[in-house]
C-alpha cells in the first residue's frame, strides 16, 4: 500500500508539474559553425519564456550572459535549455565559448 | 599572587569559559546553487577573526579543487588549515563539498540546489582543537534574481557522527543580497549564522554565532575562456559567541 501511494504521489506530482514547464512560450536557438542562428531573437517583455540552445557543432559551445545572469555549457551534437525572465523591454547581449581561432559566437535578445 | 600566576590563572580562565563554545570558520563562504559543466577551479579562501566575549581568535585557510561533472553536479576537494590561540597552526581538515543542482536555473520562482559536504578531520595532531569527529553537513541552497539584485539563502544542517562535545546536529544559514552592477564589481551584505552552540541544537540568541557585514564580488575574465572570481567580506559578530569582526576572502580561478 504504501508503494501504492507513493506512485500516485509522483503521479500526481508528474501531472501538477507538467502543464507549468510546457507552459512557458519556447524558443530554438541553435548553434552552427560557431554562430548563433538567429543572432538576434525577440521575445515578449514581462513574460518568462524557455529557449533551447541547439549545439549542432562537434565542439562544445556555451551560452553566457551577465546580462540574463546565465551561463550554461552545451555539449558538442546536444541540447540544453534555459529559462529566461521576465524581462524588462531592452536588449540582452549573449556570447559563446571564447574559442583559440578568435571566432566567439554573439547575440542579443530583444524584449519588447 | 605573583603577576605571571595571574595571568596565568586569567587565562584558563578564559580556556575554561569558552571551553564549551564551538569553533568559528572565519574562512566560510557562500554556497550557490548553479552549477557549469566542465568549468575546472582551483579554490583559495580564508579568513580571520578576531576573538568575542566567549570566542577565542581563529583564523582558517583552504584551497580546493574544484569540477563542474554534469549539468547539475559540482565537486570540490579541499584541504584546510587552521590557526587559534592557543593551539597554533595546522592542517585542519579534509572536505569534500557536492553541489546538485535541481532544475534550470529561472525555471522555477527560485533557484534550488542542495549542498551535501563531508569533512574529516586531521586527527594526527595531537594539538588539533576538533574534538566534533567527522560531520556532514547538508541543506538546501536557494537563489533568487530580482531584476540586477541577487538574494541567496541557505539553510544548512550539519550532523557530527562523532560527537562527545556537542550537540550531534546542528543548524546554521547564509546569506547574501548583492547589486550586480558590472562583472569586475557587484556589492552586497553577508550573513553567517549558526542557531546552535554547545549542547544545544537550538540556543537562545545570545548563545548563537551571527555574522553580518558588507561584501565586495567580482569577475575578472581572462583569455581563453578563464576567469578570476572574487569576494572580500568583512563580518560583525553581534552576540557574545561571535567573533567581534571578521575578515574573510575567497578567490577562485576558473579555467
Amino acid at each position: 500500500m504504501p508503494v501504492q501511494i507513493r506512485g500516485m504521489v509522483l503521479a500526481l506530482l508528474i501531472v501538477g508539474i507538467r502543464p507549468a514547464i510546457s507552459a512557458d512560450p519556447e524558443y530554438v536557438i541553435q548553434i552552427k559553425n560557431h554562430q548563433f542562428i538567429p543572432a538576434e531573437l525577440r521575445i515578449p517583455a514581462g513574460e518568462k519564456v524557455q529557449i533551447v540552445v541547439d549545439n549542432q557543432d562537434d565542439t562544445p559551445e556555451e551560452f553566457e550572459s551577465y546580462s540574463l545572469n546565465r551561463e550554461k555549457h552545451v555539449p558538442p551534437k546536444s541540447q540544453i535549455t534555459l529559462f529566461i525572465g521576465p524581462l524588462a523591454a531592452g536588449r540582452y547581449v549573449y556570447q559563446g565559448e571564447d574559442r583559440t581561432d578568435g571566432v566567439t559566437a554573439l547575440g542579443v535578445i530583444e524584449a519588447r | 599572587m605573583g603577576r605571571a600566576t595571574g595571568h596565568a590563572l586569567l587565562g584558563m580562565a578564559l580556556l575554561l569559559g569558552t571551553e564549551r563554545a564551538l569553533a568559528v570558520n572565519a574562512g566560510d563562504y557562500l554556497f550557490t546553487p548553479t552549477v557549469t559543466q566542465g568549468e575546472r577551479e582551483i579554490d583559495l579562501y580564508g579568513g580571520t577573526g578576531s576573538s568575542g566575549d566567549k570566542t577565542r581568535a581563529e583564523s582558517n585557510a583552504g584551497l580546493g579543487f574544484g569540477y563542474g561533472v554534469t549539468q547539475h553536479w559540482f565537486t570540490e576537494l579541499d584541504i584546510a588549515y587552521r590557526w587559534q590561540s592557543p593551539v597554533g597552526t595546522g592542517l585542519d581538515a579534509f572536505e569534500w563539498e557536492n553541489i546538485i543542482q535541481i532544475g534550470e536555473s529561472g525555471q522555477w520562482p527560485v533557484d534550488i540546489g542542495m549542498l551535501c559536504n563531508v569533512e574529516k578531520p586531521y586527527e594526527a595532531s595531537r594539538n588539533s582543537p576538533k574534538t566534533e569527529g567527522s560531520s556532514i553537513r547538508f541543506g538546501p541552497l536557494l537563489q533568487k534574481d530580482i531584476g540586477k539584485v541577487e538574494v541567496n539563502f541557505n539553510l544548512l544542517v550539519t550532523h557530527f557522527f562523532q560527537s562527545s562535545e556537542f550537540s550531534s546536529t546542528q543548524f546554521g544559514y547564509q546569506s547574501q543580497i548583492k547589486y550586480r552592477y558590472s562583472p569586475p564589481l557587484e556589492v552586497g551584505i553577508q550573513a553567517f549564522g549558526r542557531f546552535s552552540s554547545g549542547g544545544q541544537a537550538w540556543a537562545p540568541y545570545p548563545q548563537q554565532v551571527i555574522r553580518v557585514g558588507p561584501v565586495v564580488l567580482g569577475r575578472l575574465r581572462l583569455p581563453q575562456e578563464r576567469s578570476l572570481a572574487y569576494n572580500v567580506g568583512f563580518l560583525m559578530g553581534t552576540t557574545q559567541h561571535s567573533p567581534d569582526q571578521t575578515l574573510r576572502m575567497q578567490v577562485e580561478y576558473e579555467f
